[in-house]
């Protein structure tokens, strides 16, 4: 099927900089955009995969999980920081 | 809190990387409802290269590979709106980092805030000064658990 889409100019050319990001073409990127757009979500049970059965592995509760990801985002924000005054 | 289809929401970085990690927990159950458009989940570029960034922090047995990450942010952008610009209205007292989220939210017109960053939920006890001054600037906006918010969710 071939669509003929109207776009603003910004969206143009930011479109035009991923698809050269991407090395490719801009109709090729358009394209798979969409059809990545016309796909349902990925249900979270196959996205996770191993990584749910290593978390269950790990005896970790959810809270337990809930205070390590607490942590390792405010470290991650604590090194940003120092990128960012150095 | 009334729910519908049309409540907009902001989620923390860490309510995405714990449905990742544990699909059937209550951070799971937020981000499921999100995907089936119960929802209108906003994000942000800030808010997905948070969650782009947090695997180097995380224990590596838990197998989180930026590769995943990177499938699981192409993925969110089917079912949240990526905002673009988010206005500087607020600053929290205590974590700047997270002004962010309640800037987001306000150019959103979301209704809530789902964290379990306690710099954010303590922005609901207005028995201390930053919830206070939060009550009076955004009296709509609510921050709550996962926890609290997926036992809503089941309550309809």
């Amino acid at each position: 099927m071939s669509l003929t889409i109207t776009l603003p100019p910004e969206a143009e050319a930011k479109l035009k900089m991923r698809a050269a990001a991407a090395g490719e073409d801009l109709p090729s990127y358009v394209s798979k955009l969409v059809t990545h757009f016309a796909e349902p979500p990925t249900s979270l049970d196959e996205l996770s995969g191993p990584i749910y059965r290593n978390f269950l592995a790990s005896g970790m509760t959810e809270d337990e999980l809930g205070e390590e990801l607490e942590r390792a985002k405010h470290e991650m924000r604590a090194e940003r920081r120092a990128r960012h005054s150095s | 809190m009334t729910l519908s289809d049309s409540t907009n929401v902001v989620f923390d970085c860490n309510v995405f990387a714990q449905a990742l990690i544990s699909p059937r927990g209550p951070a799971a159950a937020c981000v499921a409802h999100a995907q089936l458009g119960r929802l209108v989940l906003f994000v942000s570029d800030y808010v997905l290269q948070e969650i782009r960034e947090l695997p180097q922090k995380l224990k590596p047995q838990l197998g989180v590979s930026p590769e995943l990450i990177e499938r699981f942010i192409q993925d969110i952008a089917k079912y949240a709106r990526v905002v673009d610009d988010v206005p500087n209205v607020y600053t929290h007292p205590h974590d700047p980092d997270d002004s962010h989220y309640v800037n987001l939210a306000v150019a959103t017109e979301s209704q809530l805030i789902v964290s379990r960053d306690r710099h954010l939920l303590n922005l609901m006890d207005t028995a201390r000064p930053e919830g206070k001054e939060f009550k009076k600037l955004f009296p709509a906006l609510t921050v709550l658990t996962p926890d609290v918010f997926a036992n809503q969710l089941r309550a309809g």
